[in-house]
């Protein structure tokens, strides 16, 4: 069984921690409200929000095994400028996926996904990389990468090496005065 | 008269430089309290997941939500060059003056496809000079640990993008100025890249 908590209040925006024995979600939803459905299922089931192709899923609903009651994620409008902006260009998401069966070896727990209708769909899982798989590069650039690299050059070294200068021309320029009197 | 002004310029030049030794106490004090803060957010965070000690690739069904510009994405450890910081979301200067930063429209850690974190070189990345093949980079999430293994390390000019280019595999691709030793905005890029464990 799933538990939710809250994180705490600090840098990090709150969000909701789901932890479930093999099965971690991280969501970053403020609000989470009951939802409803007519048949229960044997399984949890998930859903997932539309979202650009490439980005992460969102969920919009899970539903504990058995239960008519769930819970449903509302996202705030921001969330989903946010999301839209940082991700790939929007390319429509398919209306169903073939089911997947879980293999009883692998550690994850049996989750299906559904999206809007009542059609059973697969949790996204990535296929398993083919062995000796050199890092190939995507030919097309995404558009969400900046034009140039990140400027790292740092200005802490400077600040320090223009003070240690300051400092000592200063005192310099001082014992000169002095003495010279 | 002379004696007077060249005392006075002398005055003025230690005021200077004093000012100049301040910002750059408060610059380390700021960055030094924003890497204990986050640290102490991440340790929360994996204390309150499923696996604590989690050490594996990601499991199936894990759903990760961007986390914003300036929020906590994890923490970059390379231990052979005791290189051990923080990393927040985004690459603008205001970021990586307190954090290394994970760069806009790159795959997250653990995830498939190529994970780009930039820091400076005088601050964060600076034992990166010292980084060899198969050194280890480990980076830690509130989602798992995930291990790396360093594959090549080359220089490039600073428009060369194409080594964020998204990857079929998870990968890691380190980026910091170069040279090393260059006062003021540097030329070229130190670029590291690295392949995910499995």
């Amino acid at each position: 069984m799933a538990r939710c908590s809250t994180t705490p209040r600090s840098s990090a925006r709150p969000c909701f921690l789901f932890a479930d024995q093999y099965v971690p979600l991280i969501i970053r939803g403020r609000i989470a409200i009951p939802d409803y459905r007519e048949e229960p299922a044997g399984k949890t089931i998930v859903t997932f929000e539309e979202r650009p192709s490439g980005s992460p899923e969102a969920l919009h609903a899970w539903f504990y095994p058995g239960d008519n009651y769930g819970v449903q994620f509302v996202y705030r409008k921001s969330d989903r400028q946010y999301s839209a902006r940082s991700e790939q260009p929007v390319i429509p998401a398919a209306t169903s996926a073939p089911k997947v069966e879980q293999n009883g070896a692998d550690r994850s727990v049996p989750i299906v996904t559904e999206e809007k209708q009542e059609v059973i769909m697969a949790q996204a899982t990535p296929p398993a990389p083919p062995e000796n798989t050199a890092p190939d590069k995507v030919d097309a650039a995404p558009a969400t990468l900046p034009d140039t690299l990140p400027q790292t050059s740092g200005n802490f070294g400077s600040i320090l090496l223009f003070g240690t200068v300051l400092l000592s021309g200063g005192f310099t320029a001082i014992r000169f005065a002095t003495r010279q009197s | 008269m002379q004696k007077k002004l060249l005392f006075y310029f002398g005055c003025a030049l230690i005021v200077g430089g004093a000012l100049a030794l301040a910002w750059y106490g408060s610059l380390q004090w700021m960055t030094s309290r924003t890497q204990r803060a986050e640290s102490r957010l991440l340790d929360d965070l994996k204390a309150r997941g499923p696996d604590p000690s989690g050490d594996r690739s990601l499991p199936r069904a894990l759903v990760i939500l961007p986390p914003r510009p300036g929020e906590l994405v994890g923490r970059i450890e390379i231990p052979r060059v005791h290189l051990s910081a923080m990393v927040l979301e985004g690459s603008s200067p205001k970021i990586l003056g307190v954090a290394a930063g994970h760069i806009d429209g790159t795959a997250l850690p653990g995830t498939r496809g190529n994970t780009g974190i930039a820091a400076h070189r005088d601050t964060f990345f600076r034992p990166l000079r010292e980084l060899r093949r198969s050194d280890e980079i480990r980076v830690t999430t509130s989602y798992g640990t995930f291990r790396y293994v360093v594959d090549a390390i080359e220089i490039v000019d600073p428009s060369n993008v194409q080594v964020l280019y998204p990857t079929a595999d998870p990968q890691l691709t380190l980026v910091t100025c170069y040279p090393f030793t260059f006062v003021g905005p540097a030329p070229k890029r130190f670029i590291v890249h690295a392949r995910q464990r499995a």
